[in-house]
């Protein structure tokens, strides 16, 4: 035992208290230094408390001046909008704010599907070197630099997409794309495929 | 979980009484359901004063214990007879593994037993 000094702690209340099974001053304290420290092991370890054995000397607490003692039930949750209240049998009280995830669409995720026309045109650049998204399509198609890609002189430029959507739709699989027809964009790996006829 | 329209809480204990003081000033509320409004302490009500109690936070000024404590220790200390029960005898009590307590036997108090179990008065 060390030779701190003993103490009594009287604290006022403002609203109904639930202790719970026990409540002592070394939970109390750990939980105040855990909020502080964020490591439970140290707010367990720097409690300021003497010890005897591996007990610490911190009492239970003592309830003053009862005036009522009810059980607390949630009887019902009613949400409205990002509200959500809870209604008991003492009192109807404001829960924590809260809100819902959006859905997440496939293209949030990151899926970006190849050969569809609003995944070429989400990866076009964009800004005032980009041009319009259906210019950066058109060049995503056309190749490196305009007129002088794997595709120039095939096609014109506005008849790229249109003849790459006929041979799939019509033609079956496209060929395998070759080191020149692979673009990668973004830091996710993606690779939009611009398939050279 | 039972809630208390009480007026007050006490504790008893030992050790760093400064450091215990910085750590229960600005402490909002105490207890379960503190984020929904239990437990709130009324603002500058902590009131923390040195007692003469040999042994404060183990065992009340009665010889009733004061919290949980194991029966080696209980007796190791010279407690005398008191209620057991299989309890977690410590922190965090959620997780602890559970021996055999002697526990206390006092919960609700008026202000006399207050001030005598905690060696105020």
């Amino acid at each position: 035992m060390s030779s701190d000094v003993a103490f009594a702690i009287r604290l006022e209340l403002a609203t109904p208290i639930i202790p719970g099974r026990r409540f002592m001053l070394d939970a109390l304290l750990s939980g105040l230094l855990f909020e502080r420290l964020g490591d439970a092991a140290r707010a367990v370890a720097e409690i300021p408390l003497s010890r005897h054995g591996q007990t610490w000397c911190g009492s239970q607490a003592l309830l003053y001046r009862i005036r009522t003692s009810q059980r607390f039930s949630e009887i019902r949750t009613i949400t409205k909008g990002y509200a959500r209240i809870f209604v008991s049998n003492q009192a109807a009280f404001c829960a924590r704010r809260y809100y819902q995830r959006p859905p997440r669409t496939p293209l949030s995720i990151g899926r970006i599907l190849t050969l569809r026309p609003t995944n070429k045109m989400c990866a076009s650049p964009r800004g005032p070197a980009g041009g319009s998204l259906r210019s950066g399509a058109r060049r995503l198609h056309d190749g490196p630099a305009a007129g002088e890609g794997p595709c120039a002189g095939q096609y014109p430029p506005d008849r790229a997409w249109r003849q790459v959507s006929q041979r799939r739709d019509h033609e079956g699989p496209l060929p395998e794309p070759d080191e020149h027809d692979a673009l990668v964009r973004g830091g996710r790996g993606v690779v939009l495929r611009a398939g050279r006829p | 979980m039972l809630s208390y329209e009480a007026a007050a809480v006490w504790f008893c204990g030992q050790g760093d009484l400064e450091a215990v003081r910085s750590l229960l000033g600005d402490v909002p509320a105490i207890g379960k359901k503190r984020s929904s409004g239990f437990g709130a302490i009324r603002p500058d009500s902590l009131d923390i004063e040195e007692t003469s109690l040999a042994l404060a936070g183990l065992v009340f000024a009665d010889g009733t214990p004061a919290r949980a404590v194991p029966v080696a220790t209980w007796k190791a200390v010279g407690g005398g007879d008191a209620e057991l029960a299989s309890e977690a005898a410590v922190p965090p009590y959620w997780q602890g593994v559970r021996e055999t307590c002697a526990v206390p036997s006092h919960l609700i108090v008026d202000r006399e037993q207050a001030g005598r179990l905690t060696g105020l008065d």
